[in-house]
């Protein structure tokens, strides 16, 4: 399937889509299973990743609520880092898979941090909740890494 | 800079964390605020991505890209995600038209940070403008409305082979023509781990 840099890939504008990610579920999921095979269609997702964050950047710009920083920085002290626990003897089997994959980690926002992060307190309106279902993460970023 | 921090981060100082939601915190949630149309849910999108960042910052890999552009592309999908679980409603009534409302917003007050932005905000939006009018709807509905080429293709009334062509041309020729802002890459020494 995958051809010399130069050789257009017949994946090529799935690798624009999955870049704005645009595909539908089974292609995606078809797609993720070509993309570490092809330098070519990574090379593609690159290249799109660039123009279409400069999209994202040309927006309006607002500025966040000063809540925002503190809430993060909050729930970043109560968050177990990656390959550093930092409470020997805490661990939980949730957050012990090895890091040879850490791109691939579902469960952000439910299954990594330890302990819980709590709910931002300065926030009024927590809309869908911020303990996000499975479907919340898709573990597909960088995911031929 | 960029590189300093996030090698910081990966060390594991929450400062060096706090300093980076300082420089991208505010492009971070303007972005999915746009694209979430909804305050709360831009910022449990932010909060989520920063702390994605903190908790394994070698997602990230600097070889690849600056560090604003994984931000941003995270930004991205983690809010076109909550509005797919969140809404099949309030934003799916928008006209399929719109291209992008936001082009004609004033860039945002003051810090030389911003004033750059805005420069490159208006490159952006003026290549954005020459693209033909059908990759420009193709490509705002993708990547400000979040829809699916299936779904583009529902909504603009023509087969999804010919969304996904749009997509891809549109895409190159925004390349294309914005190259220049991209041409750094030498620039990013990837040595941050």
């Amino acid at each position: 399937v995958t051809g010399p840099e130069n050789e257009p890939c017949r994946y090529q504008e799935w690798a624009v889509a999955w870049a704005l990610h645009a595909l539908e579920p089974d292609e995606e999921q078809e797609f993720r299973g070509h993309l570490p095979q092809c330098a070519s269609c990574r090379a593609v997702v690159e290249d799109a990743d660039e123009v279409l964050a400069s999209l994202g950047a040309a927006v309006e710009q607002v500025d966040p609520p000063p809540s925002l920083r503190a809430s993060l920085m909050s729930a970043a002290a109560q968050t177990r880092r990656a390959g550093r626990p930092r409470r020997r003897g805490r661990r939980r089997a949730v957050t012990s898979q090895p890091m040879s994959r850490p791109v691939h980690r579902s469960g952000d926002a439910a299954t990594t941090r330890s302990p819980p992060v709590p709910p931002r307190p300065a926030r009024p309106v927590t809309r869908g909740g911020p303990a996000a279902p499975a479907a919340w993460s898709r573990p597909r970023w960088r995911c031929w890494v | 800079m960029d590189e300093k921090l996030v090698q910081k981060v990966t060390e594991g100082d929450q400062q060096a964390l706090g300093e980076l939601y300082d420089r991208y915190g505010r492009p971070a949630y303007s972005l999915a605020r746009r694209i979430c149309a909804d305050e709360g849910l831009a910022e449990d999108v932010v909060q989520e991505v920063f702390l994605a960042f903190w908790r394994d910052p070698r997602r990230f890999d600097p070889t690849r890209g600056a560090f604003v552009t994984w931000l941003l592309t995270l930004v991205h999908h983690k809010s076109v995600d909550a509005v797919r679980r969140e809404s099949a409603i309030r934003r799916r009534t928008v006209p399929a038209a719109e291209d992008g409302e936001e082009r004609s917003a004033p860039p945002g007050p003051g810090a030389d940070q911003a004033a750059l932005g805005a420069v490159v905000a208006g490159q952006v939006r003026a290549a954005l403008d020459r693209l033909p009018a059908e990759q420009r709807q193709a490509l705002a509905l993708a990547y400000y409305g979040g829809y699916t080429q299936r779904e583009v293709a529902a909504l603009t009334g023509v087969p999804v082979g010919t969304v996904k062509s749009r997509m891809f041309t549109g895409v190159q020729r925004l390349r294309g023509v914005l190259g220049p802002l991209f041409g750094d890459p030498a620039d990013q020494p990837g040595g941050a781990r």
